[in-house]
């Protein structure tokens, strides 16, 4: 009877602990929804350089082997336009940097744009996109060039049954998004393999933050006056000292990222506004023939520059900013207007120097990785 | 006794139950010193009593110079608020960045010890080691990652602690803007400010306003005409004396007005 008793209380007790511990316990979660295929995470960490800085990457769209491939493929894809001409390499190459070396680019049916091609690369740190900083969003950004009349001419509805006819976007969507083919997770594909785009290898990344000792004596002076604030001579009243570039065009990127402080500019191009740039989407008049600042980076092979396509070589954009820059241009920012109107007038070895300075700034790696090149190849 | 027995068993056990599981509401009872509560420092630009708007409006200085602005930022460093005892309890880590032009000028600190308090501190630019090292390597929001903010000057300086830019004329009637711009950096630059105010943390959220009185960086004790000299950058003889005299008027600057 007694070992009965202890036999209850033991069981009793075991009940009890059950009871506490079960009452205590969260909810049991759902069981996840089974995927064939799993997918492959890339650490941010292999992208993206520590000394450039890990950038805000969005929550809801991670980085994964599938997506980025997948991404690469639609980049690389004529069947995003209408007629399956077009596709976004034919605008972007990544043997310029993936900028047009065309004035204007040229899309279905022999239709140009009004404006330049910008290069693509480090993205994931812009905070505005297209020359007049419409956009924010990469992946908004997408829809846009598809669209675009004199671009893609594409419709949304259509693109989607087209790409669910061919069998590889069957695959590569359900691999990367367990879903068919659709085209907001093509905008989340070609976002992915854009933010990948990081271009972080060059003479200027590894002379920066100074380490002159690994540039010629030419590009040491352009060096200097790429950084160096331009002065007034106190005894001939001309402009001297540096060309007062890194203003706009500083930092490890070459880049003003800031919109509000020089990351939309205007760098005097003309006297009168000709094309409202971030002016039609801010509705200000101080912004009225303004554009997106862009990085320096690889500018040896970004010609035509300027979102017109107006300067076909460096010395061209040299010349510019030492002779013809438009004082009278209300809304010249005002690093520039501050100095005006007063032209800075570098001489020919200076102008040399900067060039050459700024040609440290390719990076010929990023134009050869395979990994941004076209998978159709 | 079986059925006594019985039933203090399933009370403890129930009672066992219910203590495992509540939250835990041991918390120190309400005005303890350890308690806490939010406060958002909320910093609202003013040109002569009026709240100043960059890109928009034109305003006259003092000496009858009239100014638009384009920008207007700055970065802060150990902003803290001032116990009566003269201790200093940091704002988050104590770096803020701010910036008019695109109205980055509310700033919340949820877990704020309660007390009375007899200001707002923070200096302007960070201490030369941060200063001097690398921008790219703070969190992609953090009021120092240089991509973030443009604050920075690339590879020579540092950071900038706080820069002005925009157009300046004669006077209202003329119609030809030059350019100026005040860009403030270098350690010998680095500035402390305290804003005296009595305040009480406590009860509900409270919400300290930080007036920036921006005309007095152009009046007060020096007047700063843009006709003798548009720009500095804190660098070179003749710019360098500049900014000491702008940097001498900031004192009438900042105030703060009101917690509540």
């Amino acid at each position: 009877m007694k070992l009965n008793r202890s036999i209850a209380g033991v069981l009793y007790g075991a009940v009890a602990l059950a009871v506490v511990f079960t009452a205590c316990r969260k909810d049991p979660k759902l069981p996840e929804k089974q995927n064939a295929y799993k997918r492959t995470y890339i650490n941010p960490a292999t992208i993206f350089p520590e000394r450039y800085g890990m950038p805000s990457l969005p929550a809801d769209n991670p980085l994964t082997v599938e997506g980025v491939y997948l991404g690469r493929m639609l980049f690389y894809d004529p069947v995003l336009s209408v007629d399956s001409t077009i596709s976004c390499a034919s605008c972007h190459d990544q043997k310029f940097a993936f900028a047009d070396p065309r004035k204007q680019s040229v899309g279905v049916f022999g239709l140009t744009t009004p404006r330049n091609a910008p290069p693509l690369f480090n993205m994931a740190y812009n905070r505005v996109f297209f020359w007049d900083a419409r956009q924010k969003s990469l992946r908004e950004l997408v829809f846009e060039p598809i669209q675009a009349h004199n671009e893609m001419a594409n419709t949304l509805p259509v693109l989607r049954e087209k790409l669910k006819t061919i069998p590889r976007y069957k695959e590569w969507f359900k691999k990367a998004f367990d879903s068919e083919p659709d085209v907001f997770n093509m905008t989340l594909a070609i976002e992915q393999f854009m933010l990948t785009m990081v271009s972080k290898s060059s003479k200027f990344y590894d002379f920066f933050p100074g380490r002159f000792s690994l540039l010629t004596p030419e590009e040491n002076l352009g060096a200097r006056l790429f950084n160096g604030l331009i002065a007034e001579d106190p005894i001939s009243g001309k402009l001297t000292g540096g060309a007062d570039c890194f203003h706009c065009h500083g930092s490890l990127m070459a880049q003003q990222n800031n919109p509000d402080f020089g990351g939309i500019a205007s760098n005097g191009l003309d006297s009168v506004v000709k094309d409202r740039g971030f002016g039609a989407i801010s509705g200000q008049v101080k912004d009225l023939g303004t554009f997106k600042t862009p990085s320096l980076l690889n500018i040896g092979l970004t010609a035509p520059y300027m979102h017109d396509g107006r300067f076909t070589t460096l010395d061209q954009v040299i010349d510019h900013y030492s002779d013809h820059v438009n004082y009278s241009f209300p809304n010249l920012h005002v690093q520039l207007k501050v100095h005006g109107p007063q032209q800075r007038l570098l001489t020919t070895q200076e102008k040399s120097a900067l060039k050459a300075f700024l040609l440290t700034m390719t990076d010929t790696s990023f134009i050869n990785d395979p990994a941004f090149s076209n998978p159709f190849k | 006794m079986r059925i006594h027995t019985l039933i203090a068993a399933v009370a403890a056990t129930v009672l066992l139950t219910v203590v495992s599981c509540k939250k835990k509401t041991d918390d120190p009872p309400v005005n303890t010193p350890t308690e806490k509560k939010g406060i958002t420092l909320s910093v609202v630009p003013y040109w002569n009593g009026n709240p100043m708007e960059l890109k928009k409006m034109e305003y006259t200085k003092a000496d009858g110079e009239v100014i638009s602005l384009r920008t207007w930022g700055m970065i802060l460093a150990k902003l803290s608020l001032i116990r009566n005892d003269d201790s200093a309890i940091m704002l988050g880590d104590g770096y803020q960045w701010i910036d008019f032009a695109s109205k980055r000028t509310s700033f919340n600190y949820p877990n704020v010890p309660v007390g009375d308090y007899k200001g707002i501190r923070f200096q302007l630019g960070p201490d030369s080691a941060i200063n001097h090292g690398d921008p790219a390597l703070w969190p992609s929001t953090h009021p120092l990652n240089g991509n973030l903010t443009g604050l920075h000057w690339g590879w020579a300086g540092g950071y900038i602690f706080q820069a002005f830019d925009g157009e300046w004329k004669d006077s209202a009637t003329a119609t030809q803007a030059k350019g100026f711009s005040f860009h403030t950096a270098g350690n010998q630059f680095r500035t402390m400010f305290f804003m005296p105010f009595t305040f009480s943390l406590e009860g509900t959220h409270k919400t300290a306003t930080l007036r920036f009185n921006a005309e007095e960086y152009f009046k007060t004790p020096n007047n700063i005409s843009l006709k003798v000299k548009s720009s500095s950058h804190s660098e070179g003889v003749e710019e360098e004396a500049l900014m000491k005299k702008l940097i001498s008027n900031a004192s009438e600057v900042y105030e703060v007005t009101e917690v509540k």
